[in-house]
């Protein structure tokens, strides 16, 4: 996927997620971290994308990560993470080049509106900036999900 | 410019582990260090009291705990690698650990800190990033 092929994703209206989104404890991770794994993000441009999620109870680094299957991460949006660059601790990556999958996304713009958010506040950011239709519940980490 | 031991010892003694310090809510120091992972986000290492970890995690020692707080397990969790899940990857993570010292406890890399041994930091840091790099790689 290159950088036109990922604007044009981001553009198709018909992007959905059907299934709920809830982090929960993880086997082999800290009890502090909760995840989310595998939401099929249907789309009408026949990619075979899933959406994976974390967030740390400790550090209150929230993540929600867009992977094309076989292929790697093509965006991602990271609230409170490692610092990335110069662009903070809050900060979006996505695709530039058909090589960043590949390198786990190496460029990252600043987010510094999504900081001060909750999980919930920044999930729907996220859909509305990425046109994606949420069907499902979010069930909120901060809620004391399991 | 002519650059010899001493004078490269002069330009770097000012080289610092330390590229941004901050306190969680819960007391423990987060740590940016210089170090990077292989996407080019900065490693964080955390620094909390032992007395602060869960009782049954307080049977060892006294003193500090430098750890990963699990990014990256996350950080691996983001290509969808888990450590956990064959016996090669798990037997990488033994061999990671095993030669930079460094504990995986569920999914935390761990250096422990003894009480009054600061000075053990500085090297304590550097092993951790070691450990997170080799395995995020």
């Amino acid at each position: 996927m290159d950088r036109y092929d990922f604007l044009q994703l981001i553009k198709d209206k018909d992007k959905e997620i059907a299934v709920d989104i809830e982090f929960v404890r993880v086997r082999n991770m800290p009890d502090y971290v909760l995840m989310f794994d595998n939401a099929d993000v249907i789309n009408s441009c026949g990619y075979d994308i899933v959406l994976n999620g974390s967030f740390n109870r400790k550090t209150r680094a929230l993540k929600f990560n867009f992977v094309l299957r076989g292929i790697g991460p093509i965006c991602r949006v990271e609230v409170n993470g490692c610092i990335h660059g110069t662009v903070g601790r809050t900060h979006k990556h996505d695709v530039r080049d058909k090589s960043d999958p590949r390198k786990d996304l190496p460029f990252a713009y600043a987010r510094p509106d999504l900081e001060n958010l909750g999980p919930r506040e920044v999930w729907e950011d996220l859909c509305h900036k990425a046109n994606i239709l949420h069907r499902g519940k979010f069930v909120d980490p901060l809620d004391g999900a399991q | 410019m002519n650059i010899d031991c001493q004078s490269l010892g002069t330009v770097l003694q000012g080289f610092s582990l330390i590229k941004q310090c901050d306190v969680l809510p819960d007391g423990t120091l987060r740590i940016a260090t210089p170090f990077q992972y292989p996407n080019g986000s900065f490693i964080d290492v955390f620094l909390q009291d032992a007395k602060a970890l869960p009782q049954d995690d307080q049977n060892v020692f006294f003193g500090h705990m430098l750890s990963d707080c699990g990014q990256t397990a996350m950080y691996l969790s983001d290509l969808h690698i888990k450590t956990w899940t064959t016996k090669r990857k798990k037997q990488i993570l033994q061999d990671i650990c095993a030669t930079t010292g460094v504990h995986d406890h569920s999914g935390e890399l761990r250096v422990p800190i003894e009480v009054d041994r600061l000075d053990t930091i500085a090297p304590a840091m550097v092993l951790l990033a070691q450990a997170c790099i080799r395995m995020a790689s």
